[in-house]
């Protein structure tokens, strides 16, 4: 298999243009970039065309591409099926089309948490009552250890690891609320509020939506893809609005939309056929596409 | 310090004090010389008792009061031109005129504003000329008759206005004239004029005197309204900036002890004394009824209301142009002179049972709950045993006790001893003999349920605050009769729009959503012509209620529009660059932005726009509710209907009904005739074993 960087140029090559390393490494977390391409199944002679900006397909292009890579690109295409259609002609019969999308879901890396963040998460437990706090109890004893000391690069990992394991927790909103509640002090609707998330509505709205279906009370493994995917952006919420964690906010501030059945139907009526190709990272959807 | 006691004590104090501070002064350097002008009125009794008790001198300042009768009319002018340094009036359409024709003018301090809250005594009223009053006010009694303000451009008109808009009429629609408030008795007793706005201490007299009657106060109308300010010369702040702050500074501290010292007779027999020098009030017994001037303790004026009241002055061609606060208002005189004498902010009042009552009961409320309409549907029958948990100002309970038509009963409960008390006497002043009143303990069940069996048992907006809902309906199950209902009234998370909810400012917001540049957009384009043309055209006042309605139904049916958001991302897409839907729902400034992303991808995953809105599955339903109320609010700027929602919890139908049903009960009926409660009512499950 070639390396990242020859296959980028032969892709650069065909394009006609030099895309540096890093253009694709602002698009996905660099640890991520050989998974993505191991997904994506290059063979060394593959005609490869990677694109990242919403550009007509030059003409010389017709049938000569063995695989065309959407880059994040989507949520920008005004008409995505007419565009998707554009690009039939541009590949080779059983040419693939893969489309790489961030979706909406929160999720935890080492590199989102900041020395600020690692700081406010600190302050936050070496309080009186930090120990009681729901998020703290759910750390390992490691993760407990390093942020009560406030460092550590490893803290990053174990903190993100963590996290990440709270957020397809059920149970882990209703743990916070007892945390936060004063009986008949006041309405249970400012619990939320002093949770401080900012998105008191999209939290009652996922609170209302869960607790009638049941969800909250119910095992990580029995959840249905709408649930899970309502407890982790609540859980969510509510982890980076109680630990202070901006960056997240940020990262998901700037994403758009367009789902995984948007896009499968934008797909298909354009003229392509679901691959069984289809993978997911944290953060991000990977769907492949056949030319029939 | 010295505490005083009474007056003797008191005079003694301030002598020592004096006698304390002057001679150092003297001796030292001699008092700076300064000039203030203000009308006869008692919001400058800071000022009052700053030159009265020594703070001025204790400054270093010697400060000329000067009273000018006619107000603002005449203090402006001589402000204007350096003839004066400093002032305390009202805040008028001449004054802010002066500012744009070039006045050195500067507005520092509050001296003066109406309550946040209605207080017991205003001091400031709209009255009524006794003798033309017939007990009614309506729409077409108020119509062409005369009101009275002290000068044209006042904030007083503002009031009027203001009260006027409560019968659907505006300024426009009466006669003003000019008279001053110490005139206005005499005209309100003579006939000569229908109605004015008296301030205090001609409130007092007038009603004494049975020249008029109060029938709305400013605090009621207008809470919160910057109404006389204290004001600087900037000619004289040029050369004497530590002047104006040491100033300020004894002004702070005569309204503080003014504050601190003002309902025992020993104070107002002090506060007589020392402002007759200023106001014509020659009855000290006056001061015992008269409502007292609002003043902070810090000072801040309250830029909102200045703010509003400019617009006013334009909106009504005072004005040509309204002016930039930041040139008018200056705080950093204030800034210097609390940082000697230490802040001391306005302590958080707690609302009174009245208010509270009234916030319960308020027209908006009555509006989207429709108690009547509840009553009707529980099905009353007389000699019914009815439990009305959690009763609050008794918004169901009286109407309940209605129904029963004199027999049976309601038994109402509540945890506050005020509203217990708000309940029984409400009660009783109807001359309802079925109504039963009773405090209960908010930890379970209390004892007292235990001691009837009922017919129906009601509550509304009380589900969420029960902290564990299924014991509490199981303990209470044995108390309901066999064929016994229990209704619950919930609000539900969904958006919805009232008529009655927007406010003129909120006319505004959407007349300019429908204007300029964002002119077609796809909000405006769905309204009605008839809504549309009225937004375009709109200019101010308040608009009627079947433009109203109009208005609330265009936008209720715009939320179950599959469309709308399609329509309104291809919209501002059109006028932003980059990521189209981030950039466009940053456009809608919906400030709720996560929000709006996140169900926009939920419904656009279950392909739910431009589908037949009957097609989608109920979770579909409910989430183009809230991405188009959203939507809605951020483009039209409806920040104010956002409320109604905020406040709402959470627990839906499904999670009530599956408690309900753990305690023994079964769902019979789910009425939503509201787009913003649902009625649910249950019957006990005789086949479930609890």
């Amino acid at each position: 298999m070639r390396s990242l960087r020859q296959l980028l140029c032969a892709c650069s090559l065909i394009l006609g243009a030099l895309l540096p390393l890093s253009t694709l490494a602002g698009t996905l977390p660099k640890a991520e970039i050989p998974v993505l391409l191991d997904h994506c199944g290059l063979k060394p002679g593959m005609a490869f065309l990677r694109i990242e900006a919403v550009l007509p397909v030059p003409d010389p292009a017709k049938g000569l591409y063995d695989m065309i890579l959407l880059d994040g690109i989507y949520p920008r295409l005004a008409d995505p099926r007419s565009y998707l259609t554009g690009l039939l002609p541009a590949l080779k019969q059983g040419g693939r089309i893969v489309i790489i999308q961030p979706t909406d879901e929160e999720y935890f890396l080492p590199s989102f948490i900041s020395d600020a963040d690692l700081l406010s998460v600190h302050e936050l437990f070496k309080g009186p009552k930090g120990e009681d706090h729901p998020v703290f109890k759910r750390l390992r004893a490691i993760t407990q250890a390093c942020v009560r000391q406030g460092e550590a690069k490893e803290c990053r990992i174990f903190l993100a690891e963590d996290l990440n394991a709270m957020l397809a927790e059920p149970g882990f909103f209703g743990a916070l609320r007892a945390f936060y509640y004063v009986p008949r002090e006041e309405n249970p609707v400012f619990v939320i509020a002093k949770m401080g998330t900012g998105q008191d509505e999209l939290v009652k709205l996922l609170l209302g939506q869960l607790e009638d279906t049941g969800a909250l009370d119910k095992e990580p493994g029995v959840l249905s893809r709408e649930e899970k995917d309502m407890v982790n952006r609540l859980n969510g919420v509510c982890i980076r609005a109680i630990l202070g964690l901006k960056k997240p906010f940020a990262e998901l501030r700037e994403r758009y939309l367009a789902g995984r059945q948007s896009i499968i139907r934008a797909a298909t009526g354009a003229g392509y056929k679901v691959s069984d190709g289809g993978a997911e990272q944290p953060g991000h959807i990977i769907l492949e596409f056949v030319k029939p | 310090m010295v505490s005083f006691i009474n007056f003797k004590g008191l005079a003694a104090g301030i002598l020592a004090l004096l006698v304390a501070a002057t001679p150092a002064l003297a001796q030292d350097k001699p008092l700076e010389k300064m000039s203030v002008g203000m009308p006869p009125v008692y919001n400058a009794v800071g000022i009052y008792y700053a030159k009265e008790l020594g703070y001025f001198e204790q400054q270093g300042l010697d400060v000329d009061v000067q009273i000018f009768r006619n107000g603002s009319e005449e203090i402006v002018p001589m402000l204007a031109t350096g003839k004066l340094d400093a002032a305390s009036t009202g805040l008028t359409a001449g004054l802010y005129n002066a500012i744009n024709g070039g006045a050195g003018i500067i507005l520092a301090a509050d001296s003066g504003h109406h309550d946040s809250q209605k207080s017991e005594r205003p001091i400031q009223m709209i009255a009524i000329s006794k003798q033309l009053y017939t007990g009614t006010l309506t729409k077409e009694i108020l119509k062409g008759k005369t009101f009275a303000v002290p000068t044209r451009g006042n904030a007083q008109e503002i009031f009027i206005d203001l009260f006027l808009k409560e019968y659907g009429l505006s300024i426009e629609d009466v006669n003003i004239v000019t008279v001053p408030f110490s005139g206005m008795v005499t005209a309100l007793a003579g006939g000569s004029v229908f109605g004015a706005p008296l301030l205090e201490p001609y409130l007092t007299i007038a009603k004494r005197q049975g020249a008029a009657v109060g029938v709305k106060a400013s605090d009621e109308l207008y809470p919160r309204q910057q109404a006389a300010a204290l004001m600087f010369s900037k000619t004289f702040m040029m050369g004497h900036r530590d002047r104006a702050v040491k100033f300020i500074t004894a002004y702070l501290q005569g309204v503080r002890y003014y504050l601190a010292h003002h309902s025992s007779p020993a104070d107002l027999d002090f506060l007589f004394k020392v402002t007759q020098k200023y106001i014509p009030l020659k009855d000290r017994s006056l001061l015992d009824e008269i409502g007292k001037p609002s003043l902070y303790p810090d000072g801040r004026l309250y830029r909102d209301s200045i703010k509003r009241d400019i617009q006013w002055f334009v909106d009504h061609k005072y004005i040509g142009r309204a002016l930039a606060l930041d040139g008018l208002v200056d705080d950093s005189l204030l800034d210097e002179a609390l940082k000697a004498l230490g802040s001391q902010p306005v302590p958080k009042e707690k609302p009174s049972l009245e208010q509270r009552v009234s916030n319960m009961n308020n027209d908006l409320r009555l509006a989207v709950l429709q108690p009547d309409k509840v009553v009707e549907h529980c099905g009353l029958k007389p000699g019914m045993s009815v439990l009305d948990i959690g009763a609050g100002s008794g918004l169901f309970t009286f109407r309940l006790a209605e129904a029963l038509k004199g027999g049976g009963m309601v038994y109402a409960t509540e945890v506050s001893d005020e509203l217990v008390r708000s309940l029984q006497e409400t009660a009783k002043a109807k001359g309802l003999g079925n109504v039963t009143v009773s405090k209960v303990d908010p930890d379970g069940l209390d004892p007292f349920y235990g001691r009837q069996a009922y017919d129906l048992v009601l509550l509304s907006g009380m589900y969420y605050h029960l902290d564990a809902p299924r014991d509490y309906f199981r303990q209470l199950y044995p108390f309901v009769k066999e064929n016994g209902r229990v209704i619950i009234i919930q609000p539900t998370n969904e958006e919805f729009f009232v008529g009655q909810q927007f406010t003129s400012r909120e006319m505004k917001l959407m007349s300019a959503s429908c204007s300029g540049a964002v002119r077609g957009n796809p909000v405006c384009a769905r309204l009605r012509p008839a809504a549309r043309e009225y937004l375009s055209g709109w200019q101010s006042g308040e608009p009627s209620a079947e433009i109203r309605e109009m208005l609330a139904a265009d936008l209720n049916a715009m939320l179950i529009d599959t469309g709308l958001f399609g329509d309104l991302r291809s919209f501002y897409k059109a006028k932003g660059l980059g990521d189209p839907t981030s950039s466009a729902v940053a456009r809608m400034s919906t400030r709720q932005d996560l929000f709006v992303k996140w169900l926009a991808v939920r419904l656009d995953e279950d392909n739910a726009f431009g589908r037949d809105i009957k097609s989608l599955s109920e979770d579909d339903q409910k989430m183009l509710n809230r991405l188009n109320g959203l939507c809605l609010r951020g483009v039209l700027n409806l920040d104010r209907t956002l409320d109604p929602v905020k406040n709402f919890y959470l627990s839906d139908i499904k999670a009530i009904t599956r408690e309900m049903t753990a305690a023994g009960y079964r769902l019979v009926r789910r009425d939503p005739f509201w787009t913003a409660y649902y009625f649910l009512e249950f019957a006990k499950d005789t086949s479930s074993v609890t």
